[in-house]
């Protein structure tokens, strides 16, 4: 165990400040009528003041005001033996602001060490050279502490922010890959496992058709690893229309029958991505989970407003909110939009933005 | 318990250390004068505290 805790940013510095204490050494030492009495008590309050020091880095709230009212104390007891003992007031002075985490509070505390050397001296008439600097130095110590001690906490606030900022950055991002990873891997493997299917029922009386659908899934497959490897780089931009086309191959491949109208909007890249990141998760549900035998796409432009609705007439049904749909909600409340689910009859989702906001983001 | 009795060894050696320069009165004014210190460092602490969690 060290004398110093190593876990805070302290440094060599305490061991440095010791060097101050050559001054309470310094008189008995200069002074040839030094009695063997004052060199016991110089030598024993020495190791007593190491011990409260270290101590003091050791112990928090409300010990720590104990030893360091013991250091002061001992300046003021032993004015009297040893004018050198003022080190111990100047020490108090010093430790002060760092354990009163105001600098007002501060320096009423340095205030009140000063006060008690005034009363000290008063009563005991104490040499000029145990007061005179024990006050001009702990008044130095304590101002330039106070403001030290004070830089040091904003400093400390400053990283913790700086962590906490990076830890929700991370938290961020891992949460984008997840989502993205969700939509992209879920939608192809859909597609991949209807026309494999597909494949595997064409593939006896059609052949050729079975051939091309096993070109599909190849092709789907490499275009599902490019987007794999741009979504983890933060790279991808999806387009709304190739979506539509998509979603239209997909669908027809599932057998159900799709309707589309897409009318122009003009949408900034990250509003068009995640347009067509929601219309792709949406089919997706519609192909694994709905049974439909239809299914409606819709997307237009509302008072300034995208509308993008994907309707089915599948089997519908109240179910509680999966990772798709919570993605795809997350994905538009970003843009700072809304989202309607309504599952009467087959299931209705129904997701609006404001096409302004990303200008304003 | 160890880090206790670390505690009041020097309190008591401080006090030892007085009564061998045979200075009473010293002991009497500089530990009640101590005490006050340290509940005055105390209270002036909590009363930061308080008012830095109330901004």
């Amino acid at each position: 165990m060290g004398l110093v805790p190593e876990n805070r940013d302290h440094g060599w510095v305490p061991y440095v400040w010791l060097v101050f204490l050559a001054f309470f050494l310094l008189n008995p030492i200069l002074d040839p009528h030094t009695t063997a009495k004052v060199w016991l008590i110089t030598l024993s309050a020495t190791i007593v003041f190491l011990v409260l020091y270290f101590r003091l880095f050791w112990t928090g709230p409300p010990w720590n005001y104990p030893l360091l009212a013991g250091i002061a104390a001992m300046g003021l007891g032993l004015g009297h033996t040893n004018p050198g003992s003022c080190v111990f007031i100047i020490y108090t002075a010093s430790f002060i602001p760092w354990m009163i985490p105001k600098p007002r509070w501060a320096m009423f505390g340095v205030g009140a060490l000063v006060a008690a050397l005034g009363i000290d001296a008063l009563l005991f008439h104490a040499p000029i050279a145990f007061w005179a600097p024990s006050v001009i130095v702990s008044l130095g110590v304590g101002f330039s502490n106070t403001y030290f001690a004070e830089k040091n906490r904003a400093n400390a606030k400053l990283r913790m922010a700086q962590g906490e900022i990076e830890h929700l950055a991370k938290v961020a991002e891992r949460e984008r890959i997840a989502r993205d990873l969700h939509d992209v891997l879920g939608h192809t493997l859909s597609l991949i496992i209807v026309k494999s299917t597909l494949a595997g029922k064409l593939l006896e009386k059609y052949p050729e058709k079975a051939r091309s659908e096993v070109a599909d899934i190849e092709k789907v497959s490499r275009e599902a690893m490019a987007e794999i490897r741009n979504t983890l780089r933060g790279y991808s931009v999806y387009k709304l229309t190739e979506e539509v086309h998509r979603a239209k191959s997909v669908l027809q491949s599932a057998g159900v029958r799709v309707m589309a109208e897409a009318a122009e909007v003009s949408m900034s890249p990250a509003q068009e991505s995640v347009a067509a990141l929601i219309m792709r998760e949406a089919v997706t549900n519609v192909v694994r989970h709905a049974h439909a035998r239809t299914c409606q796409l819709r997307i237009s432009c509302n008072n300034g407003n995208c509308l993008l609705e994907i309707q089915d007439d599948g089997r519908g049904g109240f179910q509680a909110e999966g990772n798709g749909l919570r993605g795809m909600r997350e994905r538009v409340e970003a843009l700072g939009g809304t989202v309607e689910r309504d599952t009467a009859a087959g299931t209705k989702l129904r997701f609006e933005f404001p096409l302004a906001a990303d200008d304003k983001r | 318990m160890k880090s206790n009795r670390t505690m009041w060894l020097p309190v008591v050696v401080s006090v030892l250390l007085l009564m061998l320069l045979g200075r009473i009165d010293l002991l009497v004014i500089v530990i009640p004068l101590a005490a006050l210190l340290a509940y005055g460092f105390w209270w002036l602490q909590s009363r930061a505290t308080s008012h830095q969690r109330k901004m």
